[in-house]
């Protein structure tokens, strides 16, 4: 019999105790996974952001818009490629639990400045052709189900009012940010307001040739309109992004401290057992010793037994977790869309290895350090 | 009885296991305090902003009140209704407020670090006799008027220029920082209180974002929303009671985190649980002998069941009090987040007080006891032969 397989037989001869420990250490898998898809979700939307799109908005505040004449002046900047405007939209879907991203975009250059959007022609087409038209993402086809012909009703708030928007083809962007939005007409909700509020955007979002020189063409721009009522704020994609994320910082930091708590749980768990297992076979010890064992195999059966737990548990925990987490995203209230849990099974079960092999180590030295004769003598 | 100091022994006996054990489950209940605690601090900063006296006007359909809209006109015919309550001078407790927006740069960022979306409230000079839970703990009150701002006491420190004596900048303006105020751990601390006549010129706005008023009775708000709804000049606007319009601005946040803080603590309740019965399943059998020493000279197997589930619940019982103990220190600490519902950081404390410390002590007994209880089931359940015989 080969050393992986005793260790095997080892660990199954207390059936109740190493059912108990590969159950903890599943669910605590089922744990960490959750909460890696969580943060990596935030954080792929940063990551997902681009150097050379600069989103230009109003300088006093997120709030204010800025005139719609702006427009053909951030076009005329040197360096800059494609511009396009978009409004937030607000206003709410069913209730507040439903949140999730709404803008007014100009459907005939917001494609061509997000590039990492993709739709097919004939969708695009479809919206253009339709003013209450929308296009979805695919996150919210995923989770409402929506499909080409429905129709969305949004209570506005910042467009005060009741709206219906019919679904003219859905789109699949680079993150799950885009993936959960919704596009409408800019032309459709600045045609609602009384005709002193028309012609307001609340960003301008700008392509430039070299992201190299992101900078100076921000600089260029915010410099038109140093002197006007409407200062601007010209930042790459990247930091605008980062400014929205700072804001959950505490959320993700929490989620961070969580994880680790979670395996520091799991090495506990695992490291008791180990030494309750080392324990109970002292006498056992001492006779593999006498009939020739060397200390370092019974190091290493101490962690082949630790590795056979963790991988046992890690496995399972990461079958399950799939469906689980799965279906708790489904019902989180939208705060975290898009994100799947494949990426974290893997790096989860190898973490769980790690903590079995650790959790091995010091009850695996007790056993390779055995004192033969006293142990024989306290087995009878 | 089996007397205790027998269970005292046998725990100390096993003292790696015993430590382990303890460490786990203490760590357990320190996260499901914090849970408790946060979500405890996120319903203090969002009811406790209103009162049920008070009732709130804003745009029908508005979610938030950077996005609602009262004009001037709207505000003189609302201070005429009879349902609003009035001072012993006879002044009517109604006023008009301005809520902005306002890009702060956090004072740990450098010039590229991403600024905070921080709530500025304009305040008429009636708001802090709506709002009475406000007081000013440092300074004095805005000079209406001025420039002249206060700080709630969450936003003391945090941005550049938040300090008594210093001067905050955003829109075009230099804001003196006069006073400081608390409101209770609730949602007005994260924001900053001016001159409502300053912020609106600030921001280029005639309409007010919202009216405040004090109501002469609890009756009083259906009647002023019927009343929202019969006078033309009045429908587009929404009367809410103040705690409840609070109280629903923080709801996708608060259900994020509650729905998160349960998933966490039922995670770790399954793992405390199976740690400990995996700790008392060894309990019991490295002691069969004892066991059955201890039936063959009398005692009965209730006996044998309580002192194993004394044990359980003694570990339990030390893992709370440490984890306990250590969640009262996070006090101290904040929590600082951005609600998505009105674009604006909000800052929580984690609160802390004695039903927390109870809550969290009964769940480590619970957990002690739901882990406990099968091992000494079996122990209880052993024939005396085969634990005597047991090696």
């Amino acid at each position: 019999m080969n050393l992986p397989k005793l260790a095997l037989r080892n660990t199954f001869r207390n059936r109740a105790r190493a059912l108990l420990t590969i159950g903890g250490v599943a669910v605590l898998v089922v744990a960490f996974v959750f909460l890696r898809t969580v943060v990596s979700a935030y954080r792929s939307t940063v990551n997902n952001s681009r150097s050379d799109r600069l989103v230009t908005r109003n300088r006093v505040s997120l709030a204010l818009p800025l005139p719609l004449a702006d427009f053909e002046k951030i076009k005329a900047v040197p360096g800059a490629t494609t511009v396009t405007y978009s409004n937030w939209f607000g206003g709410t879907y069913i209730d507040s639990r439903h949140f999730f991203a709404r803008f007014a975009v100009d459907p005939d250059t917001y494609f061509q400045v997000f590039k990492d959007v993709v739709v097919t022609p004939e969708a695009l087409a479809a919206f253009k052709a339709d003013r209450t038209g929308s296009l979805v993402g695919e996150g919210l086809v995923e989770k409402y189900g929506f499909k080409v012909g429905d129709v969305i009703h949004l209570k506005g708030d910042i467009y005060p009012g009741d709206w219906a928007f019919t679904v003219r083809g859905t789109f699949k962007g680079s993150n799950s940010f885009q993936n959960s939005s919704m596009f409408m007409q800019w032309r459709a909700i600045d045609k609602s307001l009384p005709d002193t509020q028309r012609g307001t955007v609340s960003q301008y979002t700008t392509l430039v040739k070299d992201a190299d020189h992101s900078p100076e063409v921000g600089k260029a721009i915010d410099a038109l309109f140093a002197s006007s009522a409407n200062e601007t704020l010209t930042e790459s994609e990247e930091a605008f992004t980062l400014g929205f994320l700072m804001g959950s910082a505490a959320i993700i930091t929490a989620l961070d401290v969580v994880s680790v708590v979670l395996l520091v749980i799991m090495l506990l768990i695992l490291g008791n057992t180990m030494a309750m297992a080392v324990r109970e076979r002292t006498g056992e010890l001492a006779v593999l010793r006498t009939i020739g064992f060397k200390p370092n195999k019974l190091l290493a059966l101490a962690l082949a037994e630790g590795l056979w737990i963790s991988l046992i548990g890690g496995i399972l925990g990461a079958i399950v977790a799939r469906p689980v987490i799965g279906g708790f995203l489904k019902y989180s209230g939208g705060f975290v869309t898009g994100a799947s849990a494949n990426a974290w099974t893997l790096p989860a079960v190898l973490i769980a290895l790690a903590v079995g092999l650790l959790a091995a180590a010091i009850p695996g030295f007790r056993a390779s350090s055995v004192n033969i004769v006293n142990a024989l003598r306290r087995a009878e | 009885m089996i007397p205790i100091s027998y269970s005292i022994r046998s725990l100390a006996r096993r003292r790696l296991t015993s430590v382990m054990t303890i460490a786990g489950l203490s760590l357990v209940v320190f996260v499901f305090a914090a849970m408790l605690m946060l979500s405890r601090g996120v319903h203090d900063a969002m009811a406790k902003s209103g009162s049920p006296q008070n009732a709130m006007i804003l745009r029908e359909g508005a979610t938030s009140e950077a996005v609602s809209s009262v004009s001037r006109d709207q505000f003189r015919l609302l201070q005429a209704s009879p349902e609003v309550a009035a001072t012993s001078q006879g002044t009517p407790l109604i006023g008009g407020e301005m809520v902005v927006i306002s890009n702060l740069p956090r004072i740990d960022g450098g010039p590229d670090t991403p600024g905070a979306n921080v709530g500025v409230r304009g305040i008429s000079p009636v708001s802090l006799e709506i709002r009475d839970t406000v007081k000013v703990v440092k300074g004095c009150l805005p000079r209406p008027g001025t420039l002249e701002v206060m700080l709630g006491s969450a936003v003391e420190g945090r941005y550049k220029g938040s300090r008594l004596g210093e001067s905050l900048s955003f829109a075009r303006r230099e804001w003196p920082v006069v006073g400081v105020f608390s409101a209770n751990g609730s949602a007005f601390e994260s924001e900053i209180w001016g001159d409502e006549q300053s912020v609106a010129d600030a921001y280029n706005r005639q309409a007010f974002t919202d009216v405040v008023l004090r109501l002469k009775d609890r009756v009083g708000l259906s009647v002023l929303s019927g009343r929202l709804a019969a006078d033309p000049s009045l429908s587009t606007l929404k009367a809410w009671r103040e705690d409840l319009f609070f109280d629903a601005q923080s709801e996708t946040l608060r259900s994020f985190i509650v729905g998160l803080g349960t998933f966490v603590t039922v995670i770790f309740a399954i793992a405390a649980a199976l740690g400990a019965t995996v700790t008392m399943y060894s309990q019991v059998s490295n002691r069969l002998r004892e066991i059955g020493t201890l039936r063959a000279i009398g005692y009965r197997r209730l006996a044998v069941l309580r002192v194993f589930l004394r044990e359980a619940i003694m570990l339990s019982v030390l893992s709370g009090v440490i984890g306990v103990a250590c969640a009262s220190l996070l006090s101290l600490a904040n929590f600082s987040v951005l609600n998505s519902q009105s674009f604006t950081q909000i800052t929580f404390h984690f609160h802390f007080g004695p039903d927390v410390a109870l809550v969290a002590l009964a769940f480590s007994v619970l957990m002690g006891l739901l882990g406990g209880f099968v091992p000494a089931l079996s122990a209880a359940r052993l024939l005396i032969v085969n634990a005597v015989r047991a090696r």
